[in-house]
């Protein structure tokens, strides 16, 4: 029976090839951009949990408020791991993590020499021993048990042994550091997995670091990772671990106060990449769970959209095989056999439109890959669970999309059908016009979204941000230049075509930042605390940046008594508090303390996210060699970097020349939400297409179904258009219903995104009604190609065939 | 009647009503029909168009219920059966043919004719053996693996005999089987059910043709869903 049914879907489907290619081609393109999706969010959702011990691994977060500031942090006390080690049988293991963000007494940029040349490298970190068999690291060469107990030691990766030695056994060998630190390697590990929500290739020895040795609480700056034992009570540690932090926090009794509160939690490892969002100096940038969300919605809905497709063209054709239908109920087929029949037809279509389908992801998956910033490959390991789930992905699916097809056929009376008194296939078809409805109410729901990011990615492209992003050229790594960056700057500033040049490594794109708190007044009072960006730069970094100063004054170096002052900006004076701010004191609690007098107020400027408030920045004039910055101004910007690099090359000829426009620095603080409005960009057109194929389909066979009724209508004197508009009306009216439906869920729902932006645009009426007139539009495009050619044809020829 | 009579015959329909509704007018299909069919027999049925033929076919053929009255098929009551049930006993017992040959158009000659076997659960050896008898006796054996629309009609209303007695049905419903004939090809497909009758087979067949009705036994003329004459054909 089986070998039957086979036979007779093949050849009916062959017989049908344009109505066969539609369900195929959409169902295949849905299914693919299902798969990536799918291929995403898993990857999403595996983030460390290559490490054997995950369930039981933990860091341990800071929830802090004072003076009116919330957060929650990462990085938690220097001396809190060795205290408590020893004292709650429920650890089993820990070790501390500093990174460069952490690092207060030691440069916190790290050169390596490689031959002559000293590469910068970010992905360092310190640790200690326990680290390794705290988290699945397999080191391949060395010690794992003492790798990092000295210090001055190192562990590195593979990739990064074969990078400086060409080998990968390279315990015993040297990395010179800085020019001045001689790490000796005492182990090699396998590269990080992707999947990890760290991702270093340097490890040194903790006990390197100064700040290791501090033994008074205060230091903040270390990520805490435990490893507990099965069955742990974590709500009694975290109580009991928040006891010890309160206890020796900088102010205990200003914790207890009001609304203020410090506490520790546990934070899972493996909720660290997609449920961290809230958290400050996270290890890296972690993913967002809400997106993990949103596609998976959109890869639902978008082979929602393929099985209504295949539902749709199944019944809607479904006069042509009414009478296959009629003569087997005849010769004794029961309508569960015909159901059965339909059903393996929808499966076997639906696989074929698989292998296509995974064809297709296999060919995307490296643009993809490009567009989603990830290395997704599919190997053995995702093949083992792949494969089954594909495999039930077809059935489900096959009998999703040919359940209702199957039962609308087979209840057909067969004497009707075989008699041609049935007028099957497209008028009445309720549900039918329901799904076409469903369809196109997503599809415009997908079209306003699709405009509003665009409009919003747009609007922050091209907000005034407070300082001049443009033409501004950016050379990073002159540290290693030390003063003499101040002379590369000064001999750019001669080249023509060179407006300004200033000598700071904090600018308003870059990623180099570093908070501090400030005190109004002595002595300290925590709840006064502001915390600020706190920047140094020389004089000319306003005019070089275009910055606005709203009072006071810039910075001098005929002014003696300006190496103690800061420039403000007007988000800083209102935590101040004071109406005039200038000349008046700040105090800071570094190295000792430091006194500042405030010479100048600036303007508010954005130098993160557009999606948060700008917050304190403070700018100090004091020397910082980390980048030169430039305006530059000219016609031949090719001529003039050549200039510029052969500049670099004679004041320092072993570094690489690393440069940036600061504009498209900017661009990369967006990458992430642009990269989101791309993919969604992408599956929106994917929607629309399927959709539309859906649409095609269902024209083709209106337009089939009344071949006769437009033959009479055109003997009697109806034109051309009068036959288009009559066919394409049918359907226009459905998508005027879908947008009436989609577009004020669509505007709420887009509100709401758009309110995670502190700086964001509203929905114009004119987004609302470019999408409405575009999903019109491509419906008429997509049905008028029927219609026209059902249209256009002879009369004669319909009429004849009766 | 007496017992020996009842079981001669094979179908007894009594005071049957058939009616088809739509939102505002009720038409009466049969009207409190009642006639019978005895095995063996070749019965036509004739009469104008909307008269109740071809309703009074479907009920037959168990592809439709009455909405009142008796059915009573080989002795057993079939009116209310389930459409299961219906199903197993026509697959069984009922071969059709009809005017516009109703082929499966991705089915080769061969697999058309093989189609009732698979659904009685014949198995795959004796199908080939049954199939290649019956598409012998009606003279297409040649065009075995062709498809439907690469035949004449007559070949094409053959293979739709040859479909209808695979199974050795006891009853042959005929709706109008020479219709989409020329004269030639209708005789033939006559001669081929009045062969079918004589070897045994009830046929029950609609028609219009006054000629095609001079091969049945008996003519039942129908008007307004009933019965209103009975010719014996000598």
């Amino acid at each position: 029976m089986i070998r039957n049914y086979i036979k007779t879907a093949y050849r009916s489907l062959l017989k049908n090839r344009g109505f066969t290619m539609l369900n195929v081609l959409g169902l295949s393109v849905g299914l693919a951009t299902c798969l990536l999706i799918v291929l995403y969010v898993v990857d999403e959702l595996s983030y460390d949990r290559y490490n054997v011990n995950a369930g039981r691994i933990y860091r341990l977060t800071v929830h802090a408020k004072l003076n009116g500031n919330a957060g929650v942090y990462a990085t938690s006390e220097g001396p809190l791991l060795p205290f408590i080690d020893g004292k709650f049988p429920d650890i089993e293991k820990s070790a501390r993590v500093v990174d460069a963000g952490g690092l207060f007494y030691s440069p916190s940029k790290f050169y390596f020499k490689k031959g002559a040349e000293s590469i910068l490298e970010r992905s360092v970190v310190y640790t200690e021993t326990s680290f390794f068999s705290m988290f699945t690291l397999p080191m391949i060469k060395g010690n794992a048990t003492t790798a990092l107990d000295e210090p001055f030691s190192a562990v590195i990766t593979e990739s990064a042994a074969k990078k400086y030695f060409n080998k990968v056994d390279v315990v015993g060998e040297t990395l010179v550091m800085n020019d001045t630190s001689n790490y000796k390697i005492t182990g090699v590990i396998k590269d990080v997995p992707q999947q990890s929500h760290f991702n270093y290739d340097f490890f040194l020895s903790f006990n390197t670091l100064p700040e290791s040795k501090v033994k008074g609480w205060g230091y903040m700056g270390v990520h805490n990772y435990i490893m507990l034992r099965p069955n742990a009570n974590i709500a009694r540690l975290e109580k009991q671990i928040s006891a010890i932090e309160l206890e020796h926090s900088f102010n205990p009794s200003a914790f207890k106060t009001g609304d203020n509160y410090v506490f520790m939690k546990l934070k899972p490892l493996r909720d660290i990449h997609l449920h961290d969002e809230e958290t400050q100096y996270s290890l890296s940038k972690n993913g967002n769970i809400q997106y993990v969300y949103i596609f998976s919605v959109i890869a639902i809905v978008i082979l929602l959209i393929a099985c209504i497709n295949f539902m749709n063209l199944s019944t809607a054709r479904s006069s042509n095989r009414a009478k296959e239908v009629g003569v087997r109920k005849v010769l004794g087929s029961a309508r569960g056999n015909l159901i059965w029949q339909f059903l393996t037809e929808s499966t076997l279509v639906t696989f074929a439109s698989t292998i296509i389908a995974i064809v297709l992801a296999w060919l995307l998956l490296p643009f993809f890959n490009q567009v989603a910033d990830k290395q997704i490959t599919v190997n053995i390991d995702s093949i083992t669970w792949l494969a089954p789930s594909l495999l039930v992905a077809v059935i489900v699916i096959g009998f999703l999309a040919g359940s209702y097809p199957a039962l609308f056929l087979s209840g057909f009376k067969p004497i009707d059908v075989l008699k041609s008194k049935l007028s099957i296939g497209f008028k009445g078809g309720f549900l039918r016009s329901f799904l076409v409805v469903f369809q196109f109410s997503i599809s415009v729901f997908l079209i306003v979204g699709t405009l509003v990011i665009y409009n919003q990615l747009n609007y922050i492209r091209n907000k005034d941000l407070g300082f001049n992003r443009s033409q501004v050229l950016t050379i990073k790594n002159t540290s290693a230049l030390g003063k003499n960056a101040k002379v590369f700057a000064q001999e750019l500033k001669q080249l023509p075509g060179v407006v300004n040049a200033t000598v700071s490594g904090y600018t308003p794109t870059g990623d180099e930042r570093l908070k501090t708190g400030l005190f109004p007044g002595k002595p300290f009072d925590i709840k006064q605390d502001i915390l600020s960006e706190f920047w140094p730069v020389d004089e000319n970094y306003i005019s070089t940046m275009g910055i606005k100063l709203v009072s006071g004054r810039n910075f001098s170096k005929d002014m003696a008594t300006d190496t103690g002052a800061i420039i403000v900006n007007e988000a800083f004076v209102k935590k101040f508090g004071q109406r005039d701010p200038l000349n008046k004191m700040v105090y800071r609690f570094s190295v000792g303390e430091q006194d500042f007098h405030i010479i100048g107020v600036m303007k508010d400027f954005n130098f993160e996210s557009l999606k948060g408030n700008i917050t304190p920045v403070v700018l100090s004039y004091t020397p910082d060699y980390g980048a030169v910055s430039a305006r530059i101004h000219t016609s031949n910007l090719p001529a003039l970097m050549l200039q510029i690099e052969n500049r670099w090359k004679v004041v320092s000829p072993n570094q690489q020349f690393t440069y940036a426009f600061m504009d498209e620095e900017f661009d990369a603080t967006y990458r992430s939400e642009q990269r989101v409005g791309t993919l969604f960009i992408a599956f929106t057109s994917l929607a629309i297409t399927i959709a539309c194929l859906g649409l095609l389909g269902l024209a083709a066979y209106a337009a089939e179904r009344r071949y006769k009724e437009i033959g009479i209508r055109k003997v009697l004197g109806a034109n051309v258009s009068t036959i288009v508009k009559m066919l394409s009306m049918d359907f226009i009216k459905l998508v005027l219903l879908s947008i009436l439906i989609a577009t004020p869920l669509a505007w709420w729902v887009m509100h709401k995104w758009l309110e995670g932006f502190a700086y964001r645009t509203s929905i114009q009426w004119y987004l609302i009604a470019l999408a409405g007139g575009g999903a019109v539009m491509i419906a008429f495009v997509t049905i008028s190609f029927q219609s026209i050619k059902a249209a256009l044809s002879n009369p004669i020829e319909s009429l004849r065939s009766e | 009647m007496s017992k020996n009579e009842e079981g001669s015959v094979m179908i007894k329909i009594t005071d049957m009503e058939k009616f088809y509704r739509t939102e505002e007018v009720e038409t009466i299909a049969l009207n409190k029909l009642s006639i019978h069919v005895k095995t063996g027999e070749f019965v036509a049925i004739m009469g104008p168009s909307g008269c109740g033929k071809s309703t009074l076919l479907n009920i037959l053929g168990m592809l439709d219920d009455p909405d009142e009255g008796s059915y009573i098929f080989n002795g057993i009551e079939v009116a209310h059966f389930t459409e299961r049930k219906r199903a197993d006993l026509r697959k069984h017992n009922i071969g059709f043919v009809f005017q516009s040959f109703n082929l499966i158009d991705e089915l080769t000659v061969f697999e058309n004719v093989e189609l009732p076997l698979i659904y009685t659960g014949v198995p795959s050896s004796e199908r080939v053996k049954r199939v290649e008898e019956v598409l012998d006796k009606m003279q297409i054996m040649h065009r075995r693996n062709h498809y439907p629309q690469q035949l004449s009609g007559g070949q094409q209303q053959r293979v739709a005999i040859a479909r209808a007695v695979v199974n050795k049905p006891k009853l042959i419903l005929a709706d109008e089987p020479t219709g989409n004939l020329d004269s030639t090809n209708g005789n033939d497909v006559m001669e081929l059910l009045t062969d079918l009758n004589e070897q045994g087979t009830t046929i029950v067949m609609v028609t219009h043709s006054e000629h095609d009705a001079r091969y049945s036994h008996r003519i039942i003329r129908l008007l307004d869903g009933q019965a209103v004459v009975e010719n014996i054909m000598i």
